[in-house]
């Protein structure tokens, strides 16, 4: 059935819905895990969650282009860049004034 | 205890937050130095609470047909580049005028889309389940509405821009997510509904956290065993507050994106 929407897109969403939910249930192991062990061992785990929840949302956007790229639609392929181009903007300047 | 607390505090948030589209952010921070900690020490876990409550929400948002990723990246360069200017601003402008400035804002969202009446995007015959979803190439999309289909076009999108730019400039003075602002934008000026709205801030505001957290951590400012505990339970109440988003009608959706400014509004004018 064709429609205004991309035909995979649904699929892909729910694809991209189940890593996230699988990402959320390591992330709350480790978080919890870190909160709860002793020491070292507990800073490296709440160290690793913290990571997690850090790196998730922008890998999220280069799978959007990925897909974006796969759908052919090169407009949002660009736009999508540009965000990654301006958060890397931005952290590059954070640092440069730390 | 005190992870006890940060794991509580989390669960409130981002549950509340996850289901008004707000990041959350704007209830920890002042809730954490109510109890007596440092606004700086805060900031990085308001931030936390943003980024889990959006990763937790992601899933149900994601199934129930709500998030525009187009439209979020395309709103979330201009909020990212103000944040970027903010971020440099900040310092310049003393911190009671800027609060001010933000409850004045979630005061202005919180009165307009109260008084609002109506679904401005009804269900529409004429549109399939291949109609579901955001369409190719553009900025338009439909989604799910009450067994039917609810198509959508942003409009104004220059002064959606233009206000979302604004968003970011204090939200990166501040050091907020500014989702408080961004989904009253997309709802009132841009026309998009409400839970599109609220469900593609979510996915935006994730991005914003992200980076601002990036660089607190290059700073050092990060407690890492608050920030688990912060985020234990912000992942918990980003999924029950996503739950609890999906089943809302879209005008209930707008009451209660109405009074949380409303308290939003209040706390911050407390704080100032």
């Amino acid at each position: 059935m064709s429609g205004r929407a991309h035909p995979g897109q649904l699929a892909d969403d729910r694809r991209l819905g189940r890593m996230l939910a699988i990402a959320v249930k390591v992330t709350f192991a480790v978080a919890l895990a870190g909160v709860v062990a002793p020491g070292a061992v507990g800073i490296g785990l709440a160290t690793a969650a913290v990571g997690m929840v850090i790196t998730m949302p922008i890998a999220r956007v280069f799978w959007l282009i990925a897909r974006w790229a796969r759908e052919g639609d090169k407009r949002f392929v660009v736009i999508g860049a540009a965000l990654i181009a301006v958060v890397a903007i931005g952290f590059t300047l954070a640092l440069l004034r730390a | 205890m005190q992870q006890i607390g940060l794991v509580l505090a989390g669960l409130l948030t981002a549950g509340v937050g996850s289901l008004g589209g707000l990041g959350g952010a704007v209830l920890l921070v002042p809730l954490l130095v109510l109890f007596g900690m440092p606004a700086s020490e805060a900031a990085p876990l308001g931030l936390m609470t943003v980024a889990a409550g959006s990763l937790a929400a992601s899933q149900r948002q994601l199934g129930e047909k709500l998030v525009n990723h187009r439209l979020g990246v395309v709103t979330e360069i201009a909020g990212s580049s103000g944040a970027i200017a903010g971020a440099l601003l900040s310092g310049a402008i003393a911190d009671r005028w800027l609060t001010r400035i933000l409850a004045v804002a979630a005061l202005l969202g919180a009165v307009i889309g109260g008084k609002r009446k109506g679904i401005r995007n009804p269900a529409r015959d004429g549109y399939t389940e291949a109609d579901i979803g955001e369409w190719p190439g553009s900025l338009a999309g439909a989604y799910p509405l009450n067994g039917g289909i609810a198509p959508y076009q942003t409009r104004r999108l220059p002064v959606g821009l233009a206000t979302m730019a604004g968003a970011g400039v204090v939200a990166g003075i501040a050091g907020v997510s500014g989702g408080f602002i961004k989904t009253p934008t997309k709802n009132e000026i841009m026309w998009v509904p409400v839970k599109v709205a609220a469900a593609t801030t979510s996915f935006t505001i994730g991005i914003t956290s992200a980076t601002a957290l990036i660089v607190f951590a290059f700073q050092g400012r990060i407690d890492v065993k608050n920030g688990a505990a912060v985020i234990v339970g912000s992942l918990l109440g980003g999924q029950i507050g996503s739950r609890y988003q999906a089943r809302l009608s879209p005008i209930v959706a707008r009451k209660a994106l109405a009074v949380l400014l409303l308290i939003v509004a209040v706390v911050l004018l407390v704080r100032s």
